[in-house]
């Protein structure tokens, strides 16, 4: 069997929205608009320039169940491109853009393997002779509940693979229970062990995860992050397979890095240095985001001395709108979204708590509705957000951890007002 | 913290002024108005908070009476630490230093002192008058407010409405339910519009697909219509061209009829002939007038050459003249060079007379030139002049030089005199003191001044203490002395013993205090608990009744109202996707039926071109049949024919043009044979036998070789039939040979015939007859042999033409021939047509079957389409298993099963609903509304039931407050009356170690800490620090007394001990010491400037004498210069007395003579060769005059002159007449030339006439014109078919004639409009699908690449990111609202500030309980309330003034009290603030402020003595100042005041 090498990528959500963002120019718009493509884009440069013999897509190509036209036109653009190089492609659709979603009368190059919604099992040949079989399912709706990989052939035990073709599996799956996921499909690693697959190549999960090593389980993440929570370096994996040897090496390829910088406020004394840190943390970042376009946000975070003055003025909307010009006039671009305040005053809240003044009652009242129901001493003060109809399907509930944290913030809020009297 | 001591420098009216040992409890100042109280005020303020700025309007207090502005304060912090506060004006308050014994501060360590207290606040609270008394204002103050208010609130307390409403401004800005304007909703309207422009954007990929469906069709039915239209236009095309080219089809049928009817002409006529004619003539015309002016020019000149005539003799002469000429002496300028050079002699001449005059007598040219005048010589002579030019300059300066020094020598003895004089004025001093005396002088002063200072501040010192000492004594009162004092222990073990004592009583005491407060609390807390439970038992009986039904059976109803409303939700979905699919099946209906009828139009139509097709291809089936009808078409093409035919007619026109030439060949031949005989019969005549021999042969020979020409052409041509065959060869060497022949035979008979000329020369007799016949016969035989060349023409033509024929040719058989060639052409032709119409047929039938194909498409198309829709809707049953496949593979349902399944689920969904309806408690039928009705009436009874149960158990839980509330009561009060025993029991204990220590039993241990033990221990200190200084003093005495007996010896005076006058006197002795000094340092300058002017006149006078001597040498170089000088002159033969400026003139005046002679001899050599050569030139002018016989005129110059003028005029008329000769000779030649040319053309015209065989030009031009108009045709004829070839694109012109004959032009019209229409019509179609398509591909396209999804969906993912900030911005706001509102409910309700309730006491007991306690609220603007004792809440503003004031100065003792700053209290000042008071509450008041004095220093200021003796009531250690005009004393008496001032009656003073 003569060595090869393959692309695996999933989760591509072409043409989606990039969320969490509270402003926009038209130039980062744009951007934006154009991030998942570019990403699609270099995975198929990827596949060009280092002779993969194919790419293999691990469901959610699209970001809804409408499938975007422009999405799908771009995707069948970048597949043509890997058929005119002789480069074959597996698509699985997964809970993002399964099979019942609209699709437009479009016809998929020479060398495009769609797989259904019964598994399917495609051989790929090298002179004649098949070097690798490429199995695969898509999801027929997107609530699919079944364990998929139970579908998938068994092993067989004791069985030699010499000179077998190598097998590959491409699921869209939730392996391993994972909570920040949908649980869709779910299954357990070892369900895929006893698969006869030798290359798990997985999708759903969308950060770059090895489940497991011979037989390989792998995620590669999603190509291009699209919010804060999908920060850091995104792209796919480049799998080269020589005989019993599977070397895979993930490439970033994302357009677009997303960063949320954190900055401890404790050390600094004064405005100047913290806007020095951050446009420090900022070059830094640009740094490691390697030419690409750079989108942050920078968290204040600690106690420090400035915390006053930072709640007080408006001095964090100019720290920010400083940091973007002055990272304006970079070739890549530099998106400086906020700068979030997390950080909290000089006080010792613990000496506060216990003074008999107005701040130590506000304190202990708010200890006393930790310590008690804290939804339902809450509840009240928010029930015009919570009660609106228009703003429900925007806004979710509070959880605990929310109602606490922002139970700390009103804490804050009100001590701050109160000692400067505004 | 309090005041100790005030040191006033200079403020207002107090200059230098101090107050010390002030006390640590009350300090009564008693003073006029006016005596400085409030000065005092304010002098404290000032010292501890600064000088007011100097913008405000505040007094400054400046010095009245002297001293600098400011002073220091002392004042003794808790610790016992002293620190003195020194302030001076300056900027920001002043300058103020802080020391103590821990060294210097300045105001950073005054702030530490002061803490938190605040200029306002002091001002205020602390430091007080009247009149800050009587304002409420005062307490307004945002520090004092701050401070009153918010001392146990914290400060914040007072902020709280403004954070409050500035909290609810900031959530009204982010959102309101129901606003617009928020950023919340402006945010949530804008996303709402974009969801929905996003659900309309969604609908445009339907459209995407609709439109790639339409295209296909589109594109189908274009190419249709392609066919259809290039077969029509091809076909129009054709018939255009027909239509285009019918004029020039009608004009070539035209041109060959008219070449037809044109006669040919008779004979031959030369090429071109006319147009050579007409040149020949021109260029006969043009020669003709050129001869006639070459004859002109030849006379013209002839008559040039006559005219001109030529002076040979002066020609002869030339050389001689030209000479002549160019002798000098012919030249005008000869003459007037000798008369300029006689003008230069004669100057010369004077120019030597006068130098010579100049000179003197005894002067001449000889002379002149004897003298020596050489470069050298003028040297020498100037080198003379300077040498005694500088000895006569030195004598001068030396001369001048000795003068000056004369008179400086006179000034410095002047100057050395009065020197003298001066220091004989200046007295001697004597010797000074030696230098050990004035060392020890001037440290004895040091240390005397030292000294004495020391001695003083001892002195002073010592004062101090003992008055500090005797100070506290005092104030210990009667019954102490030093002895007692010093004998008290005071150790430090004394003081751990008392301070432990006092630690036990403080702990019992706060132990007792404790245990009253927790009492009262308890019982408090009891009592509001108590309240509490039947304020709540009241609210459970006020509170509506709950529902009858259990919690769980509403909870149970509610949580089924979720799912019902999501089963309508979803039944409302279905019912909408019914409608859809309904709408759908509708839809897909009527695309049915449209495909319906489309499909049936379609298949009409096929129909329809089917039965076309059927009648076309039946027509072409006749076609084909008509033209198998035809007989068989020759083998040869029509092209070949048709050429064929061509040759034949040119062939027949050939032959005929032969045989006429053949017939007159054969007439002029006999007509020659008749000629020559008739010649012959002359030639008989003529006596030369030979020649008629020769023409004889001549004519044999011409005739065999026409013979043989016939012969050969007769055989080529089949005229002649001979048995055998030419071979090639022969037959061409007979055609070349036969010529040659015949030239020969015809130059033999033109020998014969010149021979015949010369002989009838001879023979004049027969001479007419001969030379007419012999004439006729060159024109027969010349015409014969024209015809012979024509038919050699047509015989080549014939060649040509192609013609081979078996047999003699007939022109019958060409004609038989062309008939036959005809027949097959027209046989062609009605094949052509046959074949056209086959096509025509053919072509029609294959586009009604074109057409048929895409109506067949069409029709199946729409079939398959209505397969799908049936498909689509699952009205075929036979198909219901085979559902088109979607491109994903998924199997689409037919819309029917989807109905059908959708209603099915409908149906379940209804009965679910129904079902969970009832469980909900609805009746069903049931809509969202019900749903959300009943969701209310559940959510009203559930919080009905909630409220019910949470009153229940906020009535349980007071109970059990109340419970654990009344506990603990009784153990509280045990504590309190054991602590109360032990407090007694204590207090007994520190009476008796007080008693054992010598104090009085009662002292308190406050008393004995704060103020007996300190005022002990600085009296003891005091007594110790008095002992060390009189040591001091007795020590710095001594030392004094040594340095007065040591320098004693050394003053001149004697001095009293006072410590002044020893100073006084050493510092007179050496005062007296330095002005001796000053007298010798005077005395020797004046010595040293005296022996300096002495010097100076020594050295004036060396000077002068050294001055004469070198005058004197001076003198005697000038002599000797003069000496040499005269000796020169003399060897230069020059008079002695000459100057040496003289003589240079001289020698100057000797050169001007030399050069005038000089001059004066050049110009008589230079007169003379002039003149030789004037004489010369006149000789030679004779001589050529002679030669020419002509006379002189005039002078020399102008004779020669005129004779070169003439000798050039002779020379240019001998050159014109040779160029007339020349001219002439050239005339001549042309005349020759033009006549020669102008006979040529003439003979050539003749030629041409001659060739044209006519006699005159007239019938040369007739002939010529007939024969242009037959060509003219013909080209016309050509012309006409190389258009038509052209215009229609074809090859074969046969092939075209027979395409175009059938023809009517009519039809043709007819048929092109006909065409024209229908791809009008086509092209219609087309181009309105075009531009079909063309939209619906951009569409498409913009479809395609629309980014309008991607950017409404970031926009809506923009704002929801936007709405999320927001709406947690506002949960922040909200809950910070929510929880201030708890916190200060809790506030107001737990904690009224401490300050307020301890004023309350305050001015309970000021009231004597009128008015037990003061409140505040937390709102804007901290209302104070009075409670009066019945319980009402009064406004401070309806008090009476004395009650305001009371209230006031309560609320700041109730601040007082409970701010403790840095630990340190601070000391109160009050400025006369009891006046309005009435006798009872100021006897009140003023004893509140002495048991305030208990723990703190109070300054109290009044000018009532009444107010002074009722503060210091019983107790008479509290001291009174008196203050007056600047002046504070301690203890003034208080004056027995009049009853009416005091307080009439009443309760005595309330004591702590």
């Amino acid at each position: 069997m003569p060595p090869f090498s393959f692309v695996h990528a999933a989760d591509l959500h072409l043409d989606s929205p990039f969320t969490g963002l509270t402003a926009t120019t038209p130039d980062l718009a744009r951007r934006l608009q154009s991030a998942t493509f570019d990403a699609f884009d270099r995975i198929v440069s990827l596949c060009i320039e280092r002779r993969a013999r194919f790419l293999l897509v691990a469901g959610d190509v699209y970001d809804g169940a409408d499938r975007s036209l422009r999405a799908q036109l771009r995707f069948r653009d970048g597949l043509a491109r890997l058929a005119s190089e002789g480069i074959g492609s597996f698509v699985a659709h997964g809970n993002h853009d399964a099979l019942d979603g609209w699709s437009s009368a479009i016809e998929w190059p020479d060398g495009t393997t769609i797989f259904g919604a019964a598994l399917s099992t495609v051989p790929v040949r090298h002179d004649g002779a098949p070097v690798a079989t490429v199995s695969g399912i898509s999801y027929p709706s997107r609530h699919e509940q079944r364990n998929l990989a139970e579908l998938f052939p068994r092993a067989e035990r004791g069985m030699a693979r010499h000179d077998l073709p190598f097998r590959i599996g491409v699921l869209h799956t939730n392996c391993g229970g994972n909570l920040e996921h949908y649980a869709y499909a779910p299954c357990d690693v070892d369900d895929l062990l006893e698969g006869a697959v030798d290359y798990w190549a997985l999708g759903h999960v969308h950060t770059h995860k090895v489940l497991h090593e011979a037989p390989h389980v792998m995620y590669p993440g999603n190509p291009q992050g699209r919010h804060f929570g999908e920060s850091g370096p995104r792209g796919c994996l480049l799998v080269a397979v020589d005989g019993p040897r599977i070397a895979t090496d993930f490439v970033p390829v994302d357009a677009v890095r997303w960063e949320v910088l954190d900055l401890d406020i404790a050390p600094l004394e004064t405005i100047d240095a913290l806007d020095t840190a951050i446009l420090r943390a900022i070059e830094d970042a640009v740094e490691a985001a390697d030419r690409r376009d750079l989108i942050c946000r920078i968290g204040l975070v600690g106690r420090g001395p400035l915390y006053r003055d930072l709640r007080r003025t408006n001095h964090v909307e100019q720290l920010r709108d400083r940091a973007r010009e002055m990272f304006a006039e970079r070739s890549h671009m530099v998106w400086v979204d906020e700068i979030v305040l997390d950080c909290q005053p000089e006080i010792d809240v613990a000496t506060r708590r216990r003074s008999q003044d107005l701040g130590g009652e506000i304190l202990r009242a708010a200890d006393e509705w930790r310590a008690g129901d804290l939804r339902a001493a809450i509840q009240p003060a928010l029930e015009p957000l919570l009660s609106s109809r228009r703003l429900e399907k925007l806004l979710t509930d509070p959880d605990a951890a929310e109602l606490e944290r922002l139970l700390g913030e009103a804490e804050l809020v009100c001590l701050d007002k109160l000692e400067t009297g505004e | 913290m309090r005041i100790d001591e005030l040191d006033i420098d200079g403020f207002g009216l107090f200059a230098a002024q101090r107050v010390g040992g002030l006390g640590a409890g009350l300090n009564v100042f008693l003073g006029d108005n006016e005596a400085g109280k409030s000065t005092l005020l304010a002098y404290i303020r000032t010292m501890l908070f600064g000088f007011p700025d100097g913008r405000s309007r505040e007094n400054t207090y400046p010095p009245l009476n002297g001293g600098s502005h400011g002073g220091r304060l002392l004042v003794v912090t808790e610790d016992g630490a002293r620190h003195l506060i020194e302030r001076s004006p300056g900027p920001r308050g002043g300058t103020v230093t802080v020391s103590g014994t821990d060294g210097l501060g300045g105001p950073e360590r005054l702030r530490e002192l002061l803490g938190t207290l605040t200029r306002d606040l002091f001002r205020n609270v602390y430091a007080f008058s009247l009149s800050e008394l009587q304002s409420f204002e005062t307490l307004q103050n945002d520090d004092v407010r701050a401070a009153l208010y918010g001392a146990s609130a914290g400060a914040s307390i007072l902020a709280l409405p403004r954070v409050q409403k500035e909290i609810g401004r900031r959530l009204d800005d982010i959102f309101k339910p129901q606003g617009i304007n928020p950023a919340l909703n402006q945010r949530l309207a804008e996303y709402e519009r974009v969801s929905r422009q996003l659900e309309n954007a969604w609908g445009t990929l339907d459209r995407y697909n609709a439109i790639a469906s339409r295209v296909v069709l589109i594109d189908l039915r274009l190419t249709a219509l392609k066919g259809e239209i290039d077969a029509a236009t091809s076909t129009l095309a054709q018939r255009r061209t027909i239509l285009r080219i019918w004029p020039t089809w009608q004009d070539l049928l035209s041109a060959e009829q008219r070449l037809l009817d044109v006669p040919p002409p008779p004979v031959t006529f030369p090429e071109d002939g006319l147009a050579r004619m007409q040149a020949l003539t021109t260029r006969r015309d043009t020669l003709h007038e050129r001869r006639i002016s070459d004859r002109e020019a030849v006379a013209h000149s002839e008559e040039a050459v006559q005219r001109i005539r030529v002076d040979e003799r002066l020609l002869a002469a030339g050389e001689a003249i030209e000479r002549l000429a160019s002798r000098p002496a012919s030249r005008p300028e000869h003459q007037k060079q000798i008369e300029r050079i006689r003008a230069e002699l004669a100057d010369a001449g004077n120019r030597l007379a006068g130098t010579l005059a100049e000179l003197g007598d005894g002067w001449h040219a000889e002379r002149l030139r004897r003298i020596e005048r050489s470069l050298f010589t003028r040297e020498s002579i100037r080198k003379h002049e300077s040498a005694l030019g500088v000895a006569a300059d030195r004598v001068k300066n030396v001369t001048a030089q000795l003068g000056a020094l004369e008179q400086t020598r006179a000034k410095v003895a002047r100057e050395s005199a009065d020197r003298l004089v001066e220091l004989e004025r200046l007295p001697d001093p004597g010797p000074g003191p030696t230098s050990e005396a004035r060392a020890l002088l001037a440290r004895a002063k040091d240390d005397l001044h030292r000294l004495d200072s020391q001695i003083d501040d001892a002195k002073r010192r010592n004062d101090d203490e003992r008055a500090g000492f005797e100070r506290i004594l005092k104030s210990l009162g009667p019954g102490w002395n030093e002895q007692r004092i010093r004998s008290i222990d005071l150790s430090s073990a004394t003081q751990a013993s008392l301070d432990e004592l006092e630690g036990r009583i403080d702990g019992a005491e706060r132990e007792v205090s404790e245990a009253r407060r927790l009492l009262a609390a308890a019982e408090a807390r009891a009592a509001s608990e108590r309240d509490a439970h039947a304020e709540a038992q009241r609210a459970l009986e006020r509170a509506p009744e709950p529902p009858s039904d259990p919690r769980e059976v509403l909870d149970g109803r509610r949580e089924r109202l979720a799912p019902l409303r999501r089963l309508l939700q979803r039944r409302l979905q279905t019912r909408s996707a019914i409608d859809g699919t309904r709408a759908r099946v509708q839809e897909v209906r009527d695309r049915l039926t449209n495909g319906e009828s489309e499909c049936n139009a379609a298949k009409a139509a096929a129909e329809a071109a089917a039965t076309r097709a059927l009648a076309a291809e039946r027509a072409h089936r006749e076609a084909i049949e008509e033209l198998d009808r035809l007989p068989a078409v020759p083998d040869r093409s029509r092209v070949d024919l048709e050429r064929y035919a061509a040759k034949l007619r040119e062939r027949r026109r050939l032959l005929e043009d032969f045989s006429r030439v053949e017939e007159s060949h054969r007439q002029q031949r006999e007509r020659l044979d008749d000629l020559d005989r008739g010649i012959a019969g002359l030639a008989d005549v003529a006596p030369a036998a030979g020649s008629a021999w020769i023409a004889g042969i001549g004519a044999a020979l011409a005739f065999l070789a026409t013979g043989t020409l016939a012969m050969t052409l007769a055989i080529d041509h089949g005229l002649l039939h001979l048995p055998w065959e030419l071979p090639a060869e022969t037959r061409s060497i007979v055609l070349f040979s036969a010529p040659s022949l015949l030239l020969l035979g015809v130059g033999l008979i033109f020998f014969r015939y010149a021979s015949t000329r010369r002989v009838a020369a001879s023979h004049s007799l027969a001479r007419p007859n001969r030379e007419s016949l012999e004439a006729q016969r060159s024109s027969v035989a010349a015409r014969a042999s024209g015809l012979a060349a024509e038919r050699q023409t047509l015989v080549a033509g014939l060649r040509a033409a192609g013609v081979e024929i078996e047999g003699k040719l007939r022109v019958a058989d060409v004609d038989g021939e062309i008939d036959r060639t005809q027949n097959a052409l027209a046989l062609h032709a009605a094949h052509g047509t046959g074949v056209a119409a086959e096509r025509a047929a053919r072509i029609r039938l294959e586009d009604v079957r074109a057409t048929l194909v895409p109506l067949d498409a069409r029709a199946e198309e729409a079939a398959r389409a209505i397969e799908r829709l049936r498909q689509l809707l699952g009205d075929d049953a036979g198909h219901a298993g085979a559902a088109p496949p979607s491109i994903s593979g998924a199997p689409a349902k037919p819309l029917h099963e989807e109905l059908a399944r959708l209603e099915a689920e409908l149906a379940a969904l209804d009965r679910e609903i129904e079902r969970v309806a009832r469980d909900a408690g609805l009746k069903p039928p049931v809509t969202p509304e019900d749903v959300d009705a009943q969701e209310a009436s559940l959510q009203a009874a559930l919080s009905r039931l909630d409220r019910h149960s949470m009153l229940a158990a906020q009535v349980g839980a007071a109970e059990r407050r109340l419970a654990e509330a009344s506990a603990p009561l009784s153990d509280i009060r045990e504590r309190a009356a054991l602590a109360d025993r032990e407090l007694a029991r204590t207090r007994g204990g520190w009476g008796e170690r007080v008693a054992a220590m010598g104090f009085p039993r009662e002292v308190g241990a406050k008393t004995l800490r704060s103020f007996l033990l300190p005022e002990l221990r600085s009296a003891q200190e005091h007594l110790a620090r008095l002992a060390g200084t009189e040591l001091t003093r007795s020590d710095l005495r001594n030392e004094r007394m040594t340095i007065e007996r040591q320098i004693q010896p050394l003053l001149v005076q004697t001095v009293g001990k006072a410590a002044g006058e020893l100073q006084a006197a050493v510092e007179r002795q050496l005062e007296e010491w330095r002005r001796g000094d000053e007298a010798r340092s005077e005395r020797a300058t004046a010595l040293r400037r005296g022996e300096e002017a002495m010097k100076r006149e020594r050295e004036a006078k060396a000077s002068l004498d050294e001055a004469t001597a070198t005058l004197n040498v001076a003198r005697t170089a000038h002599a000797d210069a003069l000496g040499e000088w005269q000796g020169w002159l003399a060897s230069n033969l020059l008079p002695a007395d000459l100057s040496p400026d003289t003589a240079l003139d001289a020698l100057q005046r000797i050169t001007t003579g030399i050069e005038a002679s000089s001059r004066a001899e050049r110009a008589s050599q230079s007169l003379a060769s002039l003149e030789a050569e004037l004489s010369a030139a006149d000789r030679e002018c004779a001589a050529v005059l002679d030669a020419i016989a002509a006379t002189s005129e005039g002078p020399l110059p102008s004779t020669i002159d005129r004779l070169m003028s003439r000798l050039i005029a002779a020379r240019n008329d001998a050159a014109q007449r040779s160029q007339a000769e020349d001219a002439l000779a050239t005339a001549r030649s042309g005349l020759t030339t033009s006549t020669q040319l102008v006979e040529s053309v003439e003979a050539e015209i003749r030629r041409l006439l001659d060739q044209a065989g006519v006699e005159d030009k007239e019938e040369f031009r007739r002939r010529g014109r007939l024969v242009g108009e037959r060509s003219a045709l013909r080209e016309e004829a050509r012309q006409l078919e190389r258009t038509l070839l052209q215009g229609t694109g074809a090859i074969d012109l046969g092939e075209l004639r027979g395409q175009l004959s059938p023809l009517q032009r009519d039809d043709v019209a007819v048929e092109v409009e006909r065409l024209e229409a229908e791809i009008a019509e086509r092209e219609t179609e087309r181009d309105s699908l075009f531009g079909e398509r063309a939209e619906l591909v951009a569409e498409k396209a913009r479809l395609a690449s629309s980014s309008e999804i991607a950017e409404l969906r970031a926009r809506q993912e923009v704002l929801r990111a936007e709405i999320g900030t927001l709406a947690r911005e506002w949960s922040r706001f909200a809950i910070a609202q929510h929880l201030l509102e708890e916190a200060k409910r809790r506030f107001e309700r737990e904690r009224q500030p401490r300050v307020l309730k301890d004023a309350g006491e305050y001015l309970t007991l000021m009231t004597a309980g009128r008015y037990p306690s003061v409140r505040a609220t937390l709102d804007e603007g901290g209302e104070l309330e009075v409670l009066t004792a019945e319980g009402s809440s009064v406004s401070p503003t309806v008090l009476s003034r004395g009650t305001q004031e009371q209230l006031y100065l309560a609320l700041r003792f109730g601040y007082i009290a409970n701010h403790q700053l840095n630990d340190e209290t601070m000391p109160v000042v009050m400025d006369e603030v009891l006046v309005n008071f009435d006798p009872v509450r100021a006897t009140r008041a003023a004893a509140t402020i002495r048991r305030f004095a208990e723990t703190r220093q109070i300054l109290f200021f009044t000018c009532h003595p009444w107010v002074a003796q009722l503060l210091r009531g019983e107790d008479s250690r509290v001291p009174i100042w008196e203050v007056d005009k600047g002046a504070v004393a301690r203890d003034a008496v208080v004056k027995s005041t009049p009853g009416a001032l005091l307080p009439s009656s009443g309760d005595g003073p309330m004591g702590a």
